[in-house]
């Protein structure tokens, strides 16, 4: 069964398309990392998720209910950002006490040793933290909530890289041991590739890529070749991206649908395309690479 | 991990006492407003002098319930700042849980600047006679039980209309960015031109009908009224705001 | 075990393979319980989902089986079915690459022969020295 799901959602903000026709399927139980460029809908389409941010128009279920000023979502939903904050009148350790209060299945012992794991003394008070400590005490937040739905907007801003690669392995132990549906949106899809189950590429406000992780990781192929047979050979193909080598080379990278016989033949030489690359060069595809800027006069 | 069931009302009481919690630097600012409303009140609101070497001060609370309206409105708007609503919406919340969750809490905090408003009467009464060196003449005004209990009554009641007016224009400031500006514009505004209609008797009227009733009762039903509508306004406005945007 | 994440082997595949290789070497034996998906996915700091098609791989080779809800098994000729697979598959494709690589510094095929003979001596050696 589905988690999340949407049918041709948009939102506008004034004039400018945030979601365009946006359709997708989340199942349950699942984590699902968001990607996308900046500004291509990943941060709006988590806000609509959570019911913090209402769709102009679309069809969205979440938990089987509409998510926009729904209780029932809200209480099996957190949405964590960067952003979030407390009053300075409540200290870390009243903040974790106030989560005890709402949520039903709150982890006050994980939650407190988390914080002690990460030196942050519970008598702090949440404005006085820095970005990086803020991040992790959200994060520490929405881990402990244990919520059906987690969903991690960019959970690791200002994280020093010790404090990333705990976050991450911290929030998969607890989902091995209790599985729930988790979302999470970051620009460096390398560091939480080996989390994900599925892959969510958002470019321009769609749906761009909705694959298994291992799919998305042999999506795409890269290929060496002298230029003329290689641009012969790919004539009949979508090509991704396309740098020159030299006089005589040319590379490539085309989908993965290939021989890999037929390549040696033709005396081509391959290489993999990683997960990261490989959603750089499918959102990358309407404009060229950076090189054509410098080389277009 | 199934979806748990909800309890309306006890979100909604959990939300209050979050909220009670969170805000109590606010109260800091119903000190401040009180003072400076007992050194205005120092002063006196009128004096006479019969040039007999006799000197008649009136000393009246009117300034404290005044500057604790005024802490009021603010209180009310200040509720609805963003930061309020990052928090309200980390937990467990909707708009309608939000809103009844803000206007329990501007109800408790009236409750609270009533006393305060009391106290702070007792002190100026107090600090007045005492520095004044003169008779106080306000022993002889006893107040019987009743009429006292409908004096505070009365404080509580326009204490409570504040918070509510507070809380309405903080919803329409959410409502739409240009009410932030006109907010001011229509105060100084209706500083300026409801003297003039005063005089020309044509908001007197309005006025006296609603506030100044003769018959305690209706005067108290009339304030419930307006106060009720307010916040019900300040509801279905904001029910379809979005938290964040 | 680290696994390779520059994409030129699925992530499951890794697993497969770590896992034959630990049934080669004998760290576990026919009819023993291999590692539980959830177990791998902690160990390897992968999702689970990952770990189970690593798991189901095998599986479907014959090579482990499943017990109902107890989890996967070695099964009783696992390691000859991996020999036999990594003879085909891997050696082979192995193979290929330094034929080639001699092709292209025009290594003869008698020098090709002498080198894989020293060293298939080497590895002998160093493998029976250590038992």
């Amino acid at each position: 069964m589905e988690a999340i799901k949407c049918t041709n959602v948009v939102k506008k903000y004034g004039g400018r398309l945030a979601l365009d026709h946006l359709s997708t399927e989340i199942p349950t139980n699942s984590i699902t990392g968001i990607v996308g460029r900046n500004g291509a809908g990943k941060t709006t389409l988590l806000k609509i998720i959570a019911g913090l941010t209402r769709e102009t128009s679309g069809d969205i279920q979440v938990l089987g209910a509409h998510p926009f000023n729904s209780l029932q979502v809200s209480a099996n939903s957190i949405f964590i950002d960067d952003v979030l904050s407390f009053p300075n009148t409540l200290t870390l350790l009243d903040i974790l006490k106030e989560g005890e209060r709402f949520y039903p299945n709150w982890q006050m012992d994980l939650a407190r040793r988390l914080l002690e794991y990460f030196e942050m003394p519970e008598q702090m008070v949440h404005s006085y933290l820095s970005k990086g400590k803020k991040s992790t005490f959200n994060a520490v937040f929405g881990l402990a909530t244990r919520s059906p739905l987690t969903i991690f907007d960019e959970p690791t801003t200002g994280m020093d890289a010790s404090v990333r690669s705990d976050f991450y392995r911290a929030l998969l132990k607890d989902y091995l041991a209790h599985p729930r549906t988790i979302l999470i949106s970051s620009h460096h899809v390398d560091e939480i590739e080996d989390l994900l189950e599925y892959v969510l590429l958002i470019d321009l406000g769609k749906t761009k890529l909705h694959k298994e992780i291992d799919d998305v990781r042999s999506f795409l192929i890269g290929i060496y070749g002298r230029t003329e047979l290689l641009e012969h050979w790919v004539k009949e193909r979508e090509v991704y991206y396309r740098r020159r080598i030299g006089d005589t080379e040319t590379y490539v990278v085309i989908e993965n649908h290939v021989e890999k016989e037929e390549l040696e033949k033709l005396g081509f030489k391959t290489e993999a395309i990683s997960c990261s690359d490989a959603c750089v060069y499918v959102t990358n595809q309407r404009k060229g690479g950076i090189d054509d800027v410098f080389t277009r006069r | 991990m199934s979806s748990q069931g909800v309890k309306f009302w006890s979100i909604v009481w959990n939300q209050f006492l979050l909220k009670l919690k969170a805000n109590t630097d606010m109260l800091t600012g119903l000190a401040i407003f009180q003072v400076i409303a007992l050194i205005f009140s120092f002063g006196g609101n009128g004096s006479f002098n019969y040039g007999s070497g006799v000197e008649f001060n009136i000393y009246t609370s009117d300034l404290i319930v005044i500057f604790t309206m005024i802490w009021l409105i603010v209180i009310g708007v200040q509720v609805l700042r963003p930061a309020g609503a990052l928090m309200t919406y980390s937990m467990i919340a909707n708009r309608k849980v939000d809103h009844l969750s803000n206007i329990i809490w501007l109800i408790v905090m009236t409750g609270i600047a009533t006393v305060a408003v009391l106290l702070a009467n007792v002190l100026l009464q107090l600090i007045t006679s005492y520095f004044s060196g003169g008779v106080s003449l306000l022993p002889e005004v006893q107040l019987s039980i009743g009429e006292y209990v409908v004096g505070v009554c009365t404080i509580g009641l326009y204490l409570l209309l504040a918070s509510a007016c507070g809380y309405f224009l903080g919803v329409l400031s959410q409502w739409n960015e240009l009410v932030k500006v006109f907010i001011p514009i229509l105060l100084i505004g209706a500083l300026l031109i409801v003297p003039n209609m005063v005089s020309e008797g044509v908001i007197i009227n309005v006025f006296t009908f609603i506030f100044l009733d003769e018959l305690f009762l209706l005067f108290a039903l009339k304030i419930l009224i307006v106060t009720g509508l307010l916040f019900f306004m300040s509801m279905r406005m904001g029910n379809r705001l979005e938290v964040r945007k | 075990m680290i696994l390779q994440t520059d994409g030129q082997t699925p992530i499951y595949i890794q697993i497969a393979h770590w896992l034959e290789t630990q049934i080669l070497t004998g760290a576990f034996i026919a009819h023993e319980k291999v590692y539980s998906q959830y177990q791998l996915a902690d160990m390897l700091q992968i999702n689970p989902a990952t770990a189970a098609k690593g798991l189901n791989v095998l599986a479907a080779e014959g090579i482990l089986y499943d017990k109902r809800g107890l989890g996967k098994f070695v099964s009783e000729d696992a390691k000859r079915h991996i020999k036999e697979k990594r003879k085909d598959g891997l050696l082979h494709e192995l193979m290929e690459q330094i034929v080639e690589e001699a092709l292209y510094l025009d290594v003869s095929k008698e020098e090709l022969t002498s080198i894989v003979e020293n060293v298939y001596q080497e590895k002998r050696d160093r493998k029976n020295g250590s038992h």
